[in-house]
């Protein structure tokens, strides 16, 4: 008997308990409730700085870096309600785990990334190449790294190669790219976060790049019964990207950059099939070989701790 | 007997306790705004944006342009607006360049076997980009934050927007390069006679033309109530660029002088679609200046 009147009393108990938990929290969602109410007051009721840009902040609410942060100010502005209803304490505990500024999804310092990518050439209107390649960096901060990259290329003529020998009668000089490989050193010199629809919150970055390295190219002859050549050209590069932080190792990546060398093509007097002959007899033109690229880059290790405090 | 019971009763009740309250409470920011006490730049407000622009990867001629944007911002995300951009001044390509180089200064004296343009020729057959317009729906779906070497933070959005792209173009003009079958029998056997080409321009590459449009934006704001506008700007529009025939279609041959001859045909026939892109530079003002912010 006396057990089961321990057991009914522990039911009840439990019954109880789970009544003034669920009380409270719906108290908890009163306060947010309360939010979009005063969303209908007249904007003059909350302090306008629309001068400080940073004034703005931002809170993700699915990722797990930042789910551990919002707009305090925003919801301490929020729980000065809250307090007035005699709710203060259980608000304060509510948001007090809650940080400002979201910490950046991946840092990049001592690990190394490696990009694979395509690309497609943008500023010949006679011959496009794409181009498919990779780059291993390794991070010496969290701006800046070295590292050394390199595509391959493959040709497509335009349609307006076959249209300048039938329209103008010109059958234009052209050569071909083989391979690029260069040396480079980037550094991120730019660093934002965007809201999707103000729901998703994504990290991004903006990095300078430049480098040294060669380029090797190809004659197309314009005589179909002319021996080609090769040329391997001292390269310079320089471009900018940008890249989307997904998560801890994984970002999506795009830049362009301006391979520039200096190429030797067939002489518009070549009358030798001979390809040392031709090469002899060469023009040398400065090039600016710009390639848009986009791919992926992964960090390794794919893991890491941040040191500094949430 | 009596302790095991009393234990399991305890953790029943410490079981359901912690899982009601952490079922009840859940996540504080579930479908609450990503982004509080931010400010609308844009629901209900007008845009107007003067810019300028320039063509890229165009075979023989870059177009700078001058105009202005008009833009109304029905909410966050969407808007409408129409753009219009003239074309006062214009550059040859490097392919330009190179080609005309290569090409003789005056045409050679048996058109008929060689009909290679002359420098002149070549110019003046090209059509120009002289007007840019055309009405679109704009849709911004981001907006967000960003630091320039840790020194200065601005708020920026990206948008994306279609619509119709009406571009004027310039006709080229082959006319005094060009010769019809009857002036060719008035002079046919004349030693004196200028060589010609013989083409028939039977519809010029100029006008106004149509297509669709498309492109990519960003707003990098000054304050509440102007920003510099990027954007990036794709027609595809129909056009025969170097103003020559391209289908190879020509007229009946006919005998004069004992010989076939036949003319070439330069028509709209000859037009193909082309990627047509520019880039705007410009700054946005937004009306009314106040903007307010959200909670």
């Amino acid at each position: 008997m006396k057990t089961w009147a321990i057991v009914l009393s522990a039911l009840f108990a439990t019954w109880t308990l789970t009544g003034v938990t669920a009380a409270h929290a719906r108290g908890a969602d009163d306060d947010i409730i309360m939010e979009e109410d005063d969303t209908s007051k007249p904007a003059e009721d909350t302090p306008t700085d629309a001068t400080d840009p940073a004034a703005t902040d931002v809170t993700d609410t699915t990722d797990p870096a930042a789910t551990e942060s919002t707009d305090a100010a925003a919801a301490v502005a929020d729980d000065e309600k809250s307090l007035k209803k005699g709710d203060d304490e259980d608000a304060r505990s509510y948001w007090s785990d809650i940080k400002v500024v979201p910490r950046k999804l991946i840092l990049k310092q001592n690990r190394v990334e490696l990009i694979p990518y395509m690309g497609v050439t943008l500023n010949d209107n006679l011959i496009r190449h794409i181009a498919f390649g990779g780059e291993f960096g390794y991070y010496m901060s969290d701006a800046m790294s070295i590292g050394v990259g390199g595509h391959m290329y493959t040709k497509q003529q335009t349609d307006r190669a076959y249209l300048t020998g039938l329209q103008q009668r010109v059958l234009p000089t052209l050569n071909q790219y083989l391979y690029t490989a260069t040396l480079n050193v980037n550094y991120e010199a730019a660093y934002g976060k965007f809201a999707f629809h103000n729901k998703k919150i994504l990290q991004w970055g903006i990095f300078l790049s430049g480098g040294l390295g060669v380029t090797g190219t190809e004659v197309i002859p314009r005589n179909a019964a002319h021996e080609p050549w090769t040329n391997m050209n001292i390269t310079i590069q320089v471009g900018a990207g940008f890249r989307v932080f997904i998560n801890q190792w994984l970002t999506l990546w795009g830049g362009v950059r301006n391979y520039m060398m200096q190429d030797k093509f067939e002489n518009s007097n070549r009358t030798q099939p001979e390809a040392d002959v031709g090469e002899k007899n060469a023009a040398a033109r400065f090039i600016n070989n710009l390639v848009f690229q986009v791919g992926v880059s992964v960090f390794f290790p794919t893991s890491f701790e941040y040191t500094t405090f949430k | 007997m009596k302790k095991l019971l009393h234990f399991l009763l305890f953790v029943s009740i410490l079981g359901t306790t912690m899982s009601a309250y952490a079922v009840e409470r859940g996540d504080p920011l579930k479908g609450q705004p990503a982004v509080r006490k931010r400010v609308l730049y844009l629901p209900a407000r007008f845009e107007v944006t003067p810019s300028l622009g320039v063509s890229f990867l165009q075979d023989y001629r870059h177009s700078f342009l001058v105009g202005a944007k008009a833009e109304y911002h029905l909410n966050d995300y969407l808007s409408f607006g129409f753009s219009a951009h003239f074309s006062p001044v214009s550059m040859n390509t490097g392919l330009t360049d190179e080609i005309h180089a290569t090409l003789p200064n005056q045409l050679e004296d048996d058109t008929w076997v060689n009909p290679t343009p002359s420098k002149d020729a070549m110019m003046d057959a090209l059509n120009e980009i002289k007007l840019v317009m055309g009405p679109h729906i704009t849709y911004t779906p981001a907006f967000g934050k960003m630091g320039l070497f840790s020194t200065v933070f601005f708020n920026f959005d990206v948008y994306f927007f279609g619509g119709l792209g009406l571009v004027m173009f310039e006709a080229g003009d082959l006319t005094p390069y060009t010769d019809t079958p009857d002036e060719y029998r008035q002079t046919v056997g004349d030693p004196d006679r200028e060589p010609k080409l013989h083409i028939i321009v039977k519809e010029e590459n100029g006008g106004m033309r149509f297509g669709p449009q498309a492109g990519i934006g960003f707003h990098f704001y000054l304050n509440s109530w102007m920003a510099i506008n990027a954007e990036f700007r794709w027609m595809y529009i129909k056009r025969n660029a170097a103003g020559f025939d391209r289908n190879g279609d020509k007229t009946e041959p006919e005998s004069i002088n004992g010989l076939d001859r036949d003319w070439v045909i330069v028509d709209s026939k000859d037009e193909s679609w082309e990627n047509t892109m520019f880039f705007h530079f410009g700054l946005s003002m937004f009306f009314p200046q106040f903007a307010p912010r959200s909670n």
